[in-house]
């Protein structure tokens, strides 16, 4: 490995599974102390044993600010420092917005775009402190586009592209960073549970394999995307390499929104 | 060496000076071979001797159609493919609407739009035949936003844009990736002609040291970027790792266009 993170503290939320875990690992690899969180505390804990002594795990609801706070305290205590943020927890849901209630509506607000401010809220004074950091924000192509279904989810995710400008904007001149990951459809372990139980947003109906290929068919690049796509870019807006980037929504989506 | 870009073929244009050749010094660093094109030839024989046995010179005027195809197949004929077109040759010039030529608004195009097309144009072929490639195309965060001062070099950066996404979403079912570079101000000899002309986002003035720490100002990260920065840019964008990525004008610009 390459150490492309060396001696950087980085928290990763929702790292239980799919791309924060493998993200996490990532960092790891590159020489990064990793805080796993994750709402699942067991899956956490997997992730950071998986990693070894350079990781620990933490049970985090990232809607609630005493949890948020508790897990940067804990990261702090730990390895020194807060250098990496990359709040990446969320939830999907369903509904349009006619028949939405507004329990689903608050709830994703409050998990998609509160906790990621949540998460930005406690990281920020170490980062000011230091002089650096780098947060980087889970938002989706639904942040950017208009795609039917979940209007919850695009109005947070969009959301999530408005804190990222603004704390880019005020933290800049402190030396800390934000950025936005904006995903197509990655292929998580979440997302083929949810296709295989004949569930999901490309419609229900034939095998899993024909789900997939649906799926990945207005993507240009004729996929949809992995957790390694994410994960590395992740590493890219974590290290020093973007050092003159910040503000920016990086589209993750095989050229979706370009056409 | 990491070795980021090992066994790839990268053709870098503007290769003998400022960001090209940087950008031609890291692709080499991590393991490609390179072809470094330029219409200095004394500049870029000096970065071709910098680099050592991976790389390759030769003189190209990159609005030459003939030229253009002329360093596609030298590239072909020495490493037997092509995977990665950095299409970064470009010119500064400063220039209002109303004051600017026929003559210097269809220099500028020609250098810093036509260019950049005839680039993709004679790369395209080989990176189908091999199955992908990763293509960057040099534009400017002038092609974003309105910048005073430098008309047809906007019109041209943002021409550069348009391209990107259509050769994304045209090239993409063939594994052929496309995206464009949009830097702030980096200190090259090319800003300094600009500026020495009155032109950029600055606002020119006589004394060089003056104007730089006034830009500087303009971005919330509080400086100038450096070659290192719009390097590492083309080094993430060549290489594997964005391999979901395609289609984006990547803001280098330390938040500006955020703001």
């Amino acid at each position: 490995m390459t150490d492309r993170l060396k001696g950087k503290v980085a928290i990763v939320t929702g790292a239980g599974s799919g791309i924060g875990r493998r993200t996490a690992e990532l960092f790891a690899a590159e020489g990064a102390k990793v805080a796993c969180a994750d709402v699942v505390g067991e899956a956490a804990n997997e992730t950071a044993k998986a990693i070894g002594a350079t990781a620990i795990g933490c049970r985090v609801d990232v809607s609630v600010p005493g949890d948020v706070e508790q897990m940067v305290a804990d990261a702090f205590a730990k390895f020194g420092a807060v250098d990496v943020l990359y709040a990446n927890a969320g939830v999907g849901g369903k509904g349009n917005a006619m028949v939405m209630s507004l329990e689903e509506w608050n709830r994703m607000i409050a998990i998609n775009l509160t906790g990621v401010w949540l998460s930005c809220k406690y990281a920020l004074p170490h980062m000011v402190k230091q002089g650096r950091g780098s947060l980087i924000l889970q938002s989706s192509v639904r942040g950017l586009v208009g795609i039917p279904a979940l209007p919850h989810y695009s109005a947070a995710k969009a959301g999530v592209i408005g804190l990222t400008r603004q704390i880019a904007v005020e933290y800049g001149p402190k030396g800390v960073r934000c950025n936005a990951i904006a995903p197509g459809t990655i292929m998580t372990p979440l997302v083929e549970g949810v296709w295989r139980a004949g569930g999901g947003i490309v419609g229900a109906g034939g095998s899993f394999e024909e789900m997939k290929a649906r799926a990945a068919a207005p993507h240009p690049l004729g996929r949809i995307g992995t957790t390694d796509d994410c994960a590395n870019l992740a590493l890219f807006l974590a290290s020093d390499e973007s050092a003159w980037i910040t503000g920016v929504t990086v589209p993750l989506d095989g050229g979706l929104t370009a056409g | 060496m990491a070795g980021r870009l090992n066994r790839k073929v990268a053709i870098v244009t503007g290769a003998g000076s400022g960001i090209g050749r940087a950008a031609a010094t890291l692709f080499a660093a991590e393991g490609a071979k390179v072809m470094c094109a330029d219409l200095n030839e004394s500049g870029v024989s000096e970065t071709v001797s910098r680099i050592g046995a991976s790389a390759i010179a030769a003189r190209v005027d990159v609005t030459v159609p003939a030229e253009v195809e002329r360093m596609v197949a030298s590239t072909v004929k020495a490493f037997g493919k092509l995977d990665v077109m950095y299409a970064n040759a470009g010119i500064g010039e400063a220039g209002n609407a109303i004051d600017l030529t026929f003559e210097q608004w269809n220099r500028m195009i020609a250098i810093n739009l036509t260019s950049v097309w005839l680039s993709s144009k004679y790369a395209l072929p080989e990176m189908l035949k091999a199955g992908g490639g990763s293509i960057i195309n040099q534009s400017s965060l002038a092609g974003l936003v309105g910048i005073g001062g430098i008309a047809h070099y906007s019109a041209a950066k943002a021409g550069v844009i348009g391209l990107t996404r259509q050769v994304a979403v045209e090239y993409g079912p063939k594994k052929v990736r496309c995206n464009a570079i949009c830097p702030g101000t980096i200190f090259t000899p090319l800003v300094e002609t600009v500026w020495s002309k009155g032109g950029g986002v600055a606002g020119g003035g006589a004394d060089m040291e003056e104007t730089k720490k006034r830009s500087a100002l303009r971005y919330p990260m509080g400086r100038l970027g450096e070659l290192a920065d719009c390097a590492n840019l083309a080094l993430f964008l060549a290489s594997d790792e964005s391999s979901w990525i395609t289609g984006y004008a990547v803001p280098l610009d330390g938040g500006m266009s955020a703001a």
